[in-house]
């Protein structure tokens, strides 16, 4: 190897290591020096400072690394700092924590009433503009305080931020009401041209306190619980009111953002809803049209629907009996919808997308009422639903189990 | 009578024929190309050991030709008494120079001495095919013997008639007598003669032929090499019957003057690489050559690489696959470890088996090995660049689970990783130098150094105990243990990196590795062949396998038009 080689790797080399100091491990956090954020809340306080609460998991006393797991210690922690600004309250976070806040695992935001109405822009723009809070963690809006969400234990999960992910996405594969809502999603709908969002609303049901101690799972009932329930609707950057858990379901209908849900339906029209029917594969065409002055929205609903529980008379084999039930089943999507609709349109907050449908089809005449839209056109618009549900599955029986037995009476 | 080829080639200090059992004509041609190339090499350079190294037909020549390491070139003396005292002197009366007087009915009246170093001769072969006919000769030489031809010519009688080893040579010179010796020969003193007679009677003891113990194999062949070059050449040849395989031999080495041995399928390697290779064995000046691991230092490409770019193997069924797919071999006596080259990256994940079993095995095999190598390389660093760096990639539970291990653990990951690697380094070397009767202390002990009892002493989290040994098991799937180690060496660099920079460290150590993988050549041949430069017909046998009957061409690194295995085609059969 000649001088003129070495020379040339030892420069390389020099130059390699100049890299070195140039990184300087700056953000290098070993794992024991992070403080890993389950949940967080915002709220705001009297003195319209805001608070931001902290769900912290504490790793000892979830990691089962002798085999059990430790029942003694709660597993996470919740404090809350304050101060004028999102990120300044944060920054506070430093003079009561030992360990730096670390928002990567942050799945889960839930926003206090008094902080959405206040508006939620700066919080936005937290997650908009910083690298290490995720623009996917979720969105709930609590009536009240955020805080008790977040203290609140699930039973049988460990870190109740992480189990809220999860409920709500238990919810949209089958109960069908909610659906998740992220930060990234809620920014494109109101960055978008409607200007209005909706967040699932979160409250902690149930009489009695809080449960706040890992000592509350001792018993086999837990006194309170948290429980998804209505849909709080956002304009601009700010909410402004909460819609019925069935209302939000009828708008998801509308959105065809529905992959499951169960309705219940009465044998004739105005009876009691003793049936139930599993209701999928739904699929909604909007045809947004002029009529006169205002606006008309022409929907086409088509769904199929699996038989759960019948206890009506007749045969299923009779297709006429077949297409009563489709009839109900009808009735009660529709109804749903009209329902959400009409909410929605009471708070003048397009958050089912029917402007967006508008716009394509007549995007000339969308820039002319768009910025009217939410506030005149949306709320005195005219829907005309057309729902056709299709029964594929009626179950193992045809009968109901009345008839059968009036049946077997007869052959006596 | 056809004249029995020399054995000496002066300048290599060559026992040729001896180990050449190949045909006579092919063989002479070769002896004399070696002969040419090692003579060039020499007048280029004008090495001090073999300066006046001049031609050497030895035959008819008149004046004794000066010997390639000696510089002087001493007649011997008529007196008897006198050479063997010069001999004795020459090796400073060591004791295991036996000489022994005898008289020969042949030579009436002369005194003759035997002398031969014991333990590097068969001495019962010595008794029996020089002593005791040289004693008999009188009952029963023919009557020529008789005669009163000059003395000379009557040894030259004895030379062919009488003494019935394998080979034998007159000597001229002193230097001559001494190196005959010291490569095995009976060595017979002529009262009265300037010309010496040496007889070929190497022998001594050698290890027997036994199973590998380095590189094994569930099934195919487990014989292994030994570390006699001719055992080693004997098993060669045993599985290639054809007398295309050559054998070429030098001696190398200026005090041990070890035999090492060129093997190659004439027809099927490459002209050019075994040219190279030649001239690479001959360049080489050495003091001495103690395995072939000497060899290996001169005859690669680069040395200042992690990478070894030629491969050894104990293997004879697999030093015999190389020759058949277009390699060459290094046999270096002493060294139970046979050389091939040119040899190519991947060809380190390739195990003999991958042959001998069945190709879907084999492919999934092979797989599974270039899988293990990436692993045991980035396993640590990657486990370092998440924890440290990228904390976002790792699910949330498995995150609090490490991060918990990590409570009270008084080092940063890198520290901790370095030690457990370096502890398993150590562990992994006490286990090769260690005496044999000690090993179970050993594993009790680094049960404990890599495993629970450090987790509990908080030393390390116990994350890090199932990487470390994860790492190092992955490492040992590699069947070549020098590659494994290269990767071993990159590994800690990777560690580095990772814990400055996460995964844009991680990275650049690898696009630096990349780039000096593809920089590398072994014989002329691209180091990362056949993936860069992209060769479509070798895919079939470099992370898969093909099935048999499906390989029909060897790699391009064989000769052009010699590259046709076999006719090809999958086998027929009569009922489908």
């Amino acid at each position: 190897m000649s001088r003129g080689i070495i020379r040339r790797w030892a420069l390389l080399l020099a130059a390699a290591l100049l890299f070195l100091p140039l990184a300087g491990c700056w953000d290098r956090k070993e794992l024991n020096e992070l403080g890993i954020i389950a949940a967080t809340g915002i709220d705001v306080t009297e003195e319209g400072k805001w608070k931001i609460s902290y769900q912290l998991v504490i790793p000892s006393a979830i990691s089962s690394q002798n085999g059990f797991t430790s029942t003694t210690e709660s597993p996470v922690n919740v404090f809350s700092t304050e101060g004028e600004s999102v990120r300044g309250a944060v920054s506070r976070a430093t003079q009561e924590m030992s360990r730096s806040l670390y928002f990567g695992h942050n799945q889960v935001v839930v926003i206090g009433e008094r902080a959405a109405r206040k508006g939620i822009g700066g919080l936005l723009d937290v997650y908009l503009r910083n690298g290490n809070s995720r623009e996917t963690v979720m969105v709930f809006v609590t009536e009240g305080e955020a805080r008790p969400i977040l203290e609140q234990l699930l039973p049988m999960e460990r870190i109740s931020g992480n189990a809220l992910t999860r409920l709500i996405a238990l919810e949209k594969e089958s109960g069908g009401n909610f659906r998740p809502q992220t930060v990234y999603s809620m920014l494109l709908q109101l960055l978008g041209p409607l200007h209005a969002s909706a967040a699932p609303g979160i409250a902690i049901s149930g009489s009695g306190e809080g449960v706040r101690s890992v000592d509350a799972n001792k018993s086999t009932s837990t006194p309170s619980k948290v429980r998804l329930q209505k849909l709080a609707l956002f304009r601009d950057d700010h909410m402004i009111g909460w819609i019925r858990t069935h209302e939000s379901r009828g708008l998801l209908w509308l959105r065809s953002e529905v992959s499951g849900t169960t309705i219940s339906f009465p044998c004739r029209e105005g009876g009691p809803k003793v049936n139930s029917a599993r209701i999928t594969g739904l699929k909604t065409k909007m045809k947004p049209a002029r009529s006169g002055d205002g606006w008309l929205l022409q929907a086409d609903v088509e769904a199929d629907a699996t038989l759960f529980e019948y206890t009506c008379g007749g045969n299923l084999h009779d297709p006429a009996a077949v297409a009563g039930i489709e009839r109900m089943l009808g009735q009660q999507v529709r109804s749903d919808i009209e329902d959400g609709l009409q909410a929605s349109q009471r708070l003048k907050a397009d958050v089912a997308g029917i402007g967006e449908a508008v716009r394509r089809k007549y995007p000339r005449t969308w820039k002319g009422i768009a910025a009217e839209w939410n506030s005149r056109f949306y709320p005195e618009m005219k829907a005309e639903i057309g729902v056709h549900v299709g029964l594929i599955k009626t179950g193992r029986s045809n009968r109901s189990y009345e008839q059968a037995s009036e049946d077997s009476r007869e052959r006596k | 009578m056809p004249r029995i080829r020399s054995f000496w080639i002066r300048e290599g200090f060559v026992l040729s024929g001896a180990q050449n059992g190949n045909g006579s004509a092919e063989n002479s041609a070769s002896g004399s190309q070696s002969h040419r190339g090692a003579s060039g090499g020499k007048d280029g350079k004008g090495r001090a050991g073999s300066s006046n190294g001049g031609n050497g037909g030895n035959g008819g020549a008149a004046k004794p030709p000066p010997l390639g390491r000696r510089k002087t070139a001493t007649a011997l003396s008529p007196s008897l008494a006198a050479n063997a005292h010069a001999i004795r002197m020459q090796f400073h009366h060591s004791g295991d120079l036996r000489l022994r007087l005898l008289s020969s009915g042949a030579l009436p009246g002369i005194q003759l001495a035997a002398l031969y170093l014991q333990g590097i001769v068969d001495e019962e072969a010595i008794r029996k095919n020089v002593l005791e006919p040289l004693q008999a000769a009188e009952a029963a030489a023919p009557g020529s013997l008789k005669g009163k031809g000059r003395l000379k010519d009557r040894i030259e009688q004895l030379r062919l008639n009488v003494i019935s080893t394998g080979l034998t040579e007159p000597v001229r010179t002193l230097e001559g007598a001494l190196d005959a010796l010291l490569l095995g020969c009976c060595l017979l003193l002529v009262e009265g003669s300037d010309e010496a007679v040496a007889a070929e009677a190497a022998g001594g003891e050698t290890r027997q032929v036994g199973e590998p113990t380095a590189q094994t194999v569930i099934r195919g062949p487990q014989h292994a090499f030994t570390e006699s070059a001719r055992t080693n050449i004997g098993l060669i040849r045993r599985i290639i019957r054809s007398e295309r395989l050559t054998v070429e031999s030098r001696r190398i080495g200026r005090e041990t003057c070890t035999e090492v041995s060129l093997l190659y399928m004439n027809g099927i390697v490459d002209a050019e690489i075994v040219k190279e290779a030649r001239r690479r064995l001959d360049d080489i000046d050495i003091d001495s050559v103690l395995d072939s691991g000497y060899i290996e230092e001169f005859i690669q490409d680069s040395s200042f690489t992690p990478f070894p770019t030629v491969l050894n193997t104990e293997r004879p069924d697999q030093a015999a696959a190389g020759l058949l797919e277009g390699h060459f071999a290094v046999v270096v006596d002493g060294s139970p470890y046979v050389l091939l080259g040119p040899v190519t990256f991947f060809r380190f994940f390739q195990s003999p088996e991958d042959h001998y079993q069945r190709f879907d095995i084999a492919s999934f095999l092979r797989l599974i090995r270039i899988a293990a190598f990436f692993i045991s390389m980035h396993l640590p660093a990657l486990y370092i660049a998440i924890t440290t760096f990228h904390q976002e990639m790792l699910p949330s539970n498995l995150l609090i689970g490490l991060s918990a291990q990590r409570e009270g653990v008084p080092f940063p990951a890198l520290v901790e990783a370095f030690l457990m690697e370096l502890t398993f380094e150590v562990l992994r070397e006490a286990g090769v130098r260690m005496p044999r009767a000690i090993g179970p202390a050993i594993s009790i002990v680094g049960a404990l150094v890599l495993g629970t009892a450090a987790v509990q002493a908080g030393l390390v989290s116990a994350a890090m105990v199932i990487i470390v040994a994860f790492t190092a098991i992955s490492n040992f799937v590699v069947p070549q243990i020098n590659i494994a180690i290269a990767a071993g060496l990159i590994r800690f660099l990777l560690m580095v990196s990772a814990g400055i920079l996460g995964f844009v460290g991680i990275i650049s150590v690898d696009l630096f590795v990349i780039i000096h993988l593809a920089g590398l050549y072994s014989f002329g041949v691209p180091y990362l062949k056949p993936v860069a430069p992209y060769v479509k017909g070798e895919w079939k046998d470099t992370f898969v396998r093909a099935p048999r009957w499906s390989l029909v061409r060897r790699p391009v690194i064989a000769q052009k038009g010699g590259r046709r295995r076999q006719p090809g085609g999958k086998p027929k059969r009569q009922n489908s």
